[in-house]
């Protein structure tokens, strides 16, 4: 039986189809590197407590290579920062907004990435409307929409997320403290409630946040500190751009401290290499998990290699590192012929 | 009615299931109360990054109850900390030292709670008797002895833990970032490790510490900073024999946020209680032979019935932003 496996690539379409585009590995591969940014940050333009060049000079100063400046229904002007802060290939601030709007309690937050003007709090009938009105508003104005915190304040989950239409993009860890990606008390935890929508044949992708908003209180564990989740985009050049054009076709991975060297899928097979933490000695396991989040196959070598059977729906890996971080990444869809 | 003099005489390996029962008893016979602590930490005694002083500044301020500055191989007087920072049934430092010996790659570590004097590290010709050996040396001088990190280094297997006599304690959680508490690479992580000394029938408790080291540099996440895990030790009074006496018995729970009510263990039920956090949702998971999981609730109080083919039960609570709390094995008596 022929197979074909692939990445999935939001090309002219958004619509959550099986006729997905394919972009083969070879290409993907092609001169690009990895880019580590953090989406969703709050500064005291919002409720932050430091002002955005103290944030964004934490960032710049652990390491990361983008940042989005997040704050609840302001869209911070960033040509300011940049033309301190960025340096070609190196660092970049990419406009962005929390809109933030709620349901009947329900917290409906959802991040523009790069609209081109303020999209406003759209309202809705029911926390599904409220979702879908917030994303065609920030589609609209050009932005990149991807969801946050599902459980905060147990807001919604998988059956929500599975109705909304041109959104590719949500929060699979947010570390701020309140936002329950673990579940519990019978509530799916992120992982679960994401496999639940790749299970229904849905495409979504899972980043990572740290959603921080405090920056002065760092021994206080009750706050929202950064650097606690982030991604790592795989793009040619640091562009938004680039870099958005990747995070929506699934070219990234999300992670807690866990890096790797490559990630390829190919017709046959999905390999991670992990980079290796030696100073660390840290060992790994990665699990291969497919359908209803059931995990197909676990591995300790590296790189950890997957071989499709050919019944597979979708495949995704987590990998475990010894001191308790996480990397994810995006799921591998069979093609359906 | 055991007197703790005695209780401290008697042998462990005989005793553990009695202790167990008299534990509860007690608790239900005297106003006990719950104490927060943490056993190990380092000052520039050793390797920490803290003198003495702002070490036990941190762990007051943070609203501790008693704390074990546990340098390697360094015993700190504590006298003079305690008569600034000591106060009546709020906050007490217990003397205490990190005994720090290795067998060819193997790091041995093993914390000394409350000894007469300094212990050196007794070496040995294997990991177990080099483990035996100190914890040997520990309690020759009326220490308490608990195991720190087996997985670092992937040093101590839960194979060499099951041989060690006169030890009750060691660590299932520690805050440093490069112990491995989780296992991989197809090594068990410590949970694990809990389990199948407990399923062969040993009776050992797991406590949860920080480790720390650094204190200067607060959002360096490759660092040992402190606040990660502790025990919650319930006790009559915040004394250092009531607190280690509690401890060798079991009647504390370890944690890295989440706290409980109430825990109550008869031969009957486990009842646990959880004080809950607004927002915030839990999980507990009773958990036996093997490693199985034998029920999972989300109630509060979660209570466990016993069906009476059960060796040991404990309960570990999840909660939904990855706290945990692990109460203490309750053996069943056959």
């Amino acid at each position: 039986m022929h197979r074909t496996f692939g990445f999935v690539l939001l090309a002219a379409s958004l619509a959550l189809s099986a006729a997905f585009t394919v972009l083969t590995p070879h290409a993907l591969a092609q001169e690009k590197r990895w880019y580590k940014g953090n989406t969703h940050a709050h500064t005291i333009n919002s409720d932050g407590d430091s002002t955005p060049i103290e944030v964004v000079t934490w960032y710049r100063e652990n390491g990361y290579n983008f940042l989005v400046l997040s704050d609840h229904n302001i869209l911070n002007d960033v040509s300011g920062l940049n033309s301190v802060f960025a340096v070609k290939n190196k660092f970049l601030l990419i406009p962005g907004e929390e809109v933030t709007d709620g349901f009947q309690g329900k917290a409906v937050h959802i991040n523009g990435l790069s609209v081109r003007e303020v999209v406003k709090p759209q309202g809705g009938d029911s926390v599904v409307s409220t979702l879908q009105n917030n994303v065609t508003a920030i589609r609209k104005a050009d932005g990149i929409p991807h969801v946050n915190h599902p459980n905060y304040l147990w807001s919604f989950g998988a059956k929500e997320l599975k109705s909304i239409k041109d959104l590719r993009l949500f929060e699979v860890f947010n570390s701020n403290p309140q936002n329950n990606n673990h579940g519990g008390g019978g509530f799916a935890s992120m992982d679960q409630m994401w496999d639940d929508i790749l299970s229904a044949g849905l495409l979504m992708y899972g980043i990572a946040v740290d959603d921080a908003h405090h920056f002065k209180n760092p021994w206080d564990k009750t706050k929202a500190l950064p650097g606690g989740g982030y991604v790592m985009v795989r793009a040619a050049n640091l562009t938004p751009g680039e870099i958005l054009r990747s995070l929506e076709g699934g070219d990234f991975y999300a992670t807690t401290g866990v890096h790797l060297k490559g990630y390829t899928v190919t017709d046959n097979s999905i390999s991670v290499e992990i980079d290796e933490d030696t100073r660390m000695r840290s060992k790994y396991r990665v699990q291969f998990i497919g359908q209803w989040g059931k995990v197909l196959q676990e591995v300790i070598t590296n790189p950890a290699v997957y071989t499709f059977k050919g019944d597979e729906t979708y495949v995704r890996a987590k990998i475990f590192e010894s001191n308790g971080k996480y990397a994810w990444t995006q799921p591998a869809f069979l093609k359906k012929r | 009615m055991l007197s703790p003099r005695v209780f401290v005489a008697l042998t462990f390996a005989t005793v553990a299931i009695l202790v167990g029962a008299w534990s509860s008893f007690f608790a239900q016979e005297k106003k006990l109360n719950w104490y927060k602590g943490n056993t190990h930490t380092h000052t520039v005694n050793s390797d920490g990054d803290s003198t003495p002083d702002e070490v036990v500044r941190w762990y007051r301020e943070q609203k501790y109850n008693f704390l074990v500055l546990s340098d390697h191989n360094f015993l700190t007087e504590t006298s003079g900390l305690n008569s600034v920072f000591g106060a009546k049934e709020k906050f007490l430092l217990i003397p205490g030292e990190e005994v720090t010996d290795k067998f060819e790659k193997k790091d041995i570590h093993i914390n000394a709670l409350n000894p007469r004097e300094l212990v050196k590290p007794a070496g040995g010709d294997s990991v177990v008797s080099t483990i035996q050996n100190n914890v040997n040396a520990i309690r020759k001088v009326e220490g308490v002895p608990h195991v720190n990190h087996p997985n670092f280094n992937w040093s101590i297997t839960a194979d060499d833990l099951k041989r060690i006599k006169n030890l009750r304690l060691f660590e299932i959680y520690n805050g440093h970032p490069t112990v491995n508490n989780l296992g991989g690479g197809g090594l068990p992580g410590l949970e694990a490790m809990w389990d199948d000394i407990l399923s062969s029938g040993i009776v050992q408790y797991g406590i949860a510490v920080d480790d720390a080291h650094v204190f200067k540099a607060p959002e360096d996440r490759t660092k040992a900073r402190p606040g990660f895990g502790w025990v919650m030790v319930r006790a009559e009074k915040l004394g250092a024999t009531e607190i280690l006496q509690a401890l060798e018995s079991g009647n504390f729970y370890a944690s890295t946020g989440v706290t409980l009510r109430d825990y109550q263990a008869s031969k009957k039920e486990i009842v646990l209680n959880i004080a809950e956090q607004p927002t915030v949702k839990y999980t507990v998971q009773f958990i036996g032979q093997g490693g199985k999981v034998l029920k999972e609730l989300t109630t509060n109080p979660a209570i466990y019935v016993f069906k009476g083919d059960e060796t040991y039960v404990r309960a570990k609570v999840i909660e939904s932003n990855g706290k945990f709390a692990w109460t203490q094995p309750m053996f069943l008596r056959n």
